[in-house]
């Protein structure tokens, strides 16, 4: 999921709604996947984290997505010490370098990072920039339907195929039914399938750019008994983003 | 039937109360020498199922290894007076000995030994400690730190040692660094790589302070080779990352359920840590630990139990005067109480045959709930003396009167007890069956031996001439008013109890469930508040999880997967001091390398004016490195790497905040032929000592079990050498539920044999969840069908039973209304309140059908007196425990207060308006 699937579980869009009853597993995942997967996003948020001393830290930072999230930077706007530093993901997250504005040094982060946590949060940066994993990582099954957060949603199961190397054995999605917005997302361990390790939940969804968005996205972690705060302050959907953007020397430079 | 049995002893209890009272006498001699077999079960362990696999597993570890249990001393001050303070009192504390304490003895039982000329000869003294722990055991590690590093940073750290001058040497570090922790965001991943951070950059911080005090002149051999030491090999003390505080770790050489030594071993280190004390003004230091917490609960449990059970003693006492204005009523039930206490004790002995931490406190809880029989029997008496009736009539008539409503209160009291003989956890199996006993007990020498001593006291004033005075009865006439009132509108008083039960359902929906089981412990206790301090400061619990391997590739696979928990904050394991075979294998070639490159490496080279700008330009780039990493650790969260970053490279908010570094560069512009001359100097001191403690460090030589310290290997082994320990400890507080829960549930995924204390109150609580549901449910079925026989009526016994309901709802509703949570302790009180709160109904519905129809008023006001003395009384008794500074205690007393007070109140406000309306129906 990228961070603009997050911001947007999100992304909702103008979808069909007609013969929505009769969608099978895999399809209402592709409606939901094809929503959170903007061609390109920019958006300002906030998020809020909580330190190892127990201290809560917020952060803002400026968030821009290319590729249906295969790509993403994030440039911190507050608070002041990490103001221009940024951080680069490629190939889903595959690939992650971090920029310091004062040293203006980049450095490449290790592949394995991925599965770790994203600057404290309670996301992994695989949570952050898994593109269209919920397709091609997971197999989905409807399980029914059920009321979550006030609304009705499908209730959907999607279990990591085998060759897959995602880190979680498998997902269980709540997905609106009236507008395909993913608003709960159970995570679990990857070598304890009954090990609850955290809950994404998604709300105030408001419309930006005539699509409908949770603004607010809580990550639950479980093991930790943590939890991670995302805000969307602004969004601008569909934005040209150049390719140069994406890269070590676009890392250095500010936009 | 029954009732010709009641009077038929009551005749015979009036004619010979010498004979009943001699014969009651000697079995309670009987049972009292029975009794003094009775042992004493304190571990934890045995609360639970005797199958339970990780009680069992518990109490194997503490056979084999007595480090299953610790005293921790924490130290704190400056970093230089705690060390020093840490090095005297650790080698004192290893000497104790039982013959260090003298057990307080009880005086009447010291003066009888002296007299009889039996004083007891003093055991041989025993060592009370095994280890101290505070320091690593540097002379192993010294020998082969670099086979105990991974090969990775092996690779990555070999370039440090081709040359040892100042450049290259902090050339080699910058290089390091970018390998190890700018570009590798998995070395701050966890909480033990996050701390070996830490410790490293206290080593580097240490050497470049060193850098400036050359610089300034002041280097010496000695203060480079400490300084070598930090960098290498890291602190080797059990300290805070702020070194004001430092931690002692005792292994006792008892385990933890031998109370009179948990006693002993804590008195003795806090009187030697009283002592230091006065030598180190600046250094203030405390105990805590499963040891002295032990201690604490004991010592503060058993104050508790004789402030409380004395204060309840006078209470009940003065009731009694008051409401019988009598002082023989008082002693008669207290003598009474005391024949059903020890027949308890003996019959316990003779069938359980042990008491445990919940058991022992079972003659407290009898006092509460067997004096009720005593106040039914003698209210009637002399209600009957009063009324001018013979002694032998008042007995007969009392026991027919209320020896029926004695006898099934009794019963179901007993039986509510009794049907928790059907959990599966030992204490609360055993806690029913010895209750169960005692009511019993406490009920069958009310009707058979109280009318005895009623009689035998009269016999005895008569035969010293005395003439009986007619008792002056206190009516309580009110509760006959309100009987008559109650049940002449029983609509209105029906709708009021209705209204009142809706609020009180409510304000229970709202009651919360204390988890954290820290907050029974007395208020300001040291031992517990130094519990969380080291939890604030060494993100570490003292309390801990046990595991044991058979083998080191076992204790490899449960240390490696324990120690990336998140919720672990360190593993204490032997297999830090044996990597595996292969592992070791691969650590060669590099270690050989290190050694090469040392012996290849020159001595110390002169640094001239002309080096100094490589060495500020190594120093901005260890700036830049230590500002990323700082900057990683403040946007990941890891506080501690953050500031020591800071410490060391400045505040990056506070362009005038340099750090060490700052000062160093300072020094090195201020005067650049001293920063020469003096940085020479400290080559000229360092390089030799570093190059010789780098060289035994890089000993290629496998490191086998054998050439582990016997100190190391003892503390890992059981005795028979055959299984190793593996201790580990949480980060956050395990009385905390719900971090206790996620810890619990991690630990699980790492091995099924895992246990300790932790997990096994996590267990506990799961069974007593269980125990609980089926308990409550066969109780109620078997309560039912009591009162069902007992009063050949459903009706009757529905009727009996509804007060008790709706008495529970409204306590619960109470205590929520009053701030109350429930809590481990004060649950134990549920079943209590069945049995107790039965009994008034039942006696009210007794009392009704002996009186017949219209004679509500009557009923209330004569037995309803009797239960408002007996609830009165009992609500004394555990209103006492409210005074007891063990809060647990305390929360159990309230919810029993509460508890008895809201089935009275239900009773006297339900059944009076349910009987009135099935009078005027009738009618």
């Amino acid at each position: 999921m990228s961070r603009q699937s997050i911001v947007a579980g999100v992304l909702a869009g103008v979808v069909s709604l007609a013969g929505a009853g009769e969608l099978s597993g895999p399809e209402i995942i592709k409606k939901m996947n094809e929503l959170m997967n903007q061609d390109s996003a920019e958006a300002k948020m906030k998020m809020t984290i909580q330190t190892s001393g127990g201290q809560l830290r917020t952060f803002l930072y400026h968030t821009y997505s290319k590729d249906r999230g295969a790509k993403n930077l994030m440039r911190y706007l507050k608070p002041s010490r990490v103001k221009g530093d940024a951080i680069l993901m490629l190939n889903n997250a595959d690939d992650i370098w971090a920029y310091f504005r004062r040293t203006n040094r980049v450095r490449k982060l290790a592949s394995h990072a991925k599965k770790r946590k994203l600057e404290g949060s309670d996301f992994s940066y695989e949570d952050m920039g898994s593109g269209d994993a919920f397709i091609e990582d997971y197999e989905s099954v409807l399980l029914g339907e059920e009321k979550m957060q006030g609304e009705r949603c499908y209730k959907l199961e999607l279990t990591k195929k085998p060759e897959s190397d995602r880190s979680y054995s498998h997902l269980v999605v709540w997905v609106a039914k009236s507008n395909f917005v993913a608003l709960v997302i159970d995570y679990y361990d990857e070598d304890d399938p009954e090990y609850h390790l955290k809950r994404l939940v998604c709300s105030e969804v408001k419309e930006i750019d005539g699509v409908p968005t949770a603004t607010k996205i809580v990550m639950h972690n479980k093991e930790d008994n943590t939890q991670t705060l995302m805000e969307i302050v602004e969004m601008k959907l569909g934005v040209e983003l150049p390719d140069n953007m994406f890269t070590e020397r676009g890392l250095k430079s500010a936009r | 039937m029954r009732e010709r049995l009641l009077i038929a002893w009551g005749r015979i209890a009036s004619r010979y109360p010498g004979r009943v009272i001699i014969g009651a006498v000697a079995l309670t001699i009987l049972a009292g020498v029975m009794a003094g077999k009775l042992e004493i079960k304190t571990s934890f362990a045995d609360s639970l199922p005797a199958n339970d696999p990780m009680a069992l597993e518990f109490q194997r570890i503490l056979d084999e290894y007595t480090s299953s249990s610790n005293s921790m001393v924490v130290i704190k001050g400056p970093e230089a007076d705690i060390k020093a303070f840490a090095e005297e009192l650790a080698p004192r504390i290893e000497r104790i000995d039982t013959g260090m304490w003298q057990k307080p003895k009880n005086p009447l039982v010291a003066w009888l030994r002296h007299k009889l000329g039996r004083e007891q000869e003093a055991p041989p003294p025993e060592l009370l400690v095994k280890r101290v722990d505070y320091k690593l055991d540097m002379d192993f590690i010294r020998r082969h730190a670099l086979m105990l590093v991974k090969a990775r940073d092996l690779a990555n750290m070999q370039g440090m040692y081709k040359d040892l001058n100042l450049v290259p040497l902090l050339t080699a570090i910058n290089d390091n660094f970018e390998r190890t922790y700018v570009y590798d965001e998995e070395s701050l991943s966890n909480k033990s790589k996050e701390n070996e951070a830490v410790v490293f950059l206290d080593g580097l911080g240490q050497w470049l302070d060193g850098m400036t005090a050359a610089i300034g002149g002041q280097s010496s051999k000695a203060d480079a080779r400490r300084r070598v030491e930090r960098l290498l090999l890291g602190q080797p003390y059990l300290i805070s990352h702020d070194k004001q505080m430092l931690l002692l770790i005792v292994e006792p050489s008892f385990s933890v359920v031998d109370v009179n030594k948990c006693i002993a071993s804590t008195e003795i280190i806090q009187s030697m840590i009283d002592e230091a004390e006065g030598r180190y003004p600046g250094v203030t230091a405390g105990l805590t630990g499963t040891v002295p917490l032990g201690r604490d609960e004991m010592v503060y449990v058993t104050a508790d139990m004789k402030l409380t059970s004395s204060v309840g003693i006078i209470l009940v006492f003065a009731l009694f005067a008051l409401s019988f204005r009598m002082w023989a009523a008082p002693l008669l039930a207290a003598l009474n109480l005391v024949l059903g206490i020890v027949l308890t004790s003996g019959l316990i002995a003779l069938t359980l045959g042990y008491l445990d931490l919940g058991t022992s406190m079972f003659a407290v809880i009898l006092l509460g709930l067997g004096i009720d029989f005593s106040v039914h029997i003698i209210a009637l008496y002399n209600e009957f003396r009063g009324q001018g009736a013979k002694i032998e009539v008042a007995v007969t008539e009392s026991l027919r009167r209320a020896g029926a409503g004695v006898i099934t209160g009794g019963l179901t009291t007993a039986c509510a007890f009794l049907t928790l003989m059907v959990s599966s956890t030992r204490s609360i199996r055993g806690m029913g069956a010895v209750m169960g006993m005692g009511v019993l007990c406490c009920m069958l020498v009310s009707i058979m031996v109280l009318p005895a001593f009623l009689v035998w006291r009269e016999k005895l004033l008569a035969r010293r001439g005395k003439k009986y005075q007619r008792p002056s009865i206190v009516e309580f006439a009110f509760l006959g008013r309100l009987g008559g009132e109650i049940s002449g509108r029983p609509a209105l008083y029906l709708l009021l109890a209705v209204g009142l039960t809706a609020f009180f359902i409510y304000q229970a929906s709202h009651s919360e469930f204390d988890y954290n089981y820290l907050n029974m412990e007395p208020k300001g206790l040291e031992s517990v508040a130094l519990q969380h301090e080291i939890i604030k400061v060494f993100d570490l619990s003292p309390d801990f999880a046990m595991v044991t391997a058979r083998d080191l590739a076992e204790a490899r696979r449960i240390t490696e997967a324990a120690k990336d928990l998140p919720t672990v904050s360190m593993v204490n394991s032997l297999t830090y001091y044996i990597p595996s075979p292969q592992e070791q294998a691969r650590r060669r070639p590099y270690i050989k390398q290190i050694a090469e490159y040392l012996s290849a490496s020159g001595g110390a080279r002169a640094l001239r004016q002309a080096d100094l700008p490589a060495l500020a330009e190594q120093l901005r780039r260890l700036e830049d490195n230590l500002y990323e990493m700082g900057q990683m650790a403040f946007t990941g969260g890891q506080d501690k790497v953050d500031a020591k970053c800071q410490e060391i490279a400045g505040d990056p908010e506070d362009d005038a905040s340099g750090g060490k570094l700052g000062l160093l560069n300072d020094a090195l512009v201020r005067d650049r032929g001293a920063s020469a001359r003096g940085l020479s100097v400290f080559q000229e001191h360092y390089l030799p000592v570093m190059r010789q403690t780098v060289a035994r460090m890089a000993n290629p030589v496998a490191i086998e079990l054998a050439d582990l310290p016997e100190r190391i290997k003892r503390q890992f082994f059981n005795d028979r050498a055959d299984q190793m320990l593996i201790t580990i400890y949480p980060k956050g507080n395990v009385w905390d539920v719900e971090f206790l829960k996620r810890f619990s549930a991690q630990l699980k995924r790492v091995d099924e044999k895992i246990t300790g204390l932790p997990p096994m109150f996590l267990n506990y609580m799961d069974y007593l969840k269980e125990d609980g549901r089926k308990a409550t449910g066969l109780t109620i079925i078997v309560v039912f069908l009591l009162l069902w026989f007992d009063f050949r009526s459903v009706r009757f016994a529905l009727m009996a039973m509804l007060p008790l309901v709706v008495g529970a709802i409204w306590m619960v509703g109470i205590m929520e209304s009053v701030g109350m949570m429930f809590t481990f302790v004060n649950v134990m009180g549920l079943p209590m309140i069945v049995g107790i709160g039965i009994d008034d109904g039942v006696h009210l519905l007794h009392r009704y059908r002996i009186e017949g129809k219209g004679k509500i008023r009557t009923v209330v006001a004569s037995t309803g007196r009797a239960i408002m003395l007996t609830s009165v009384t009992t609500m004394a008794c555990f209103g006492a425990l409210l005074l007891a500074k063990y809060r647990g205690l305390a929360s159990l007393g309230g919810l029993l207060t509460i508890g008895v007070g809201a089935c009275f109140l239900s009773t006297v406000l339900i059944l009076p308006a349910l009987l009135g309306l099935w009078e005027k129906r009738k009618n």
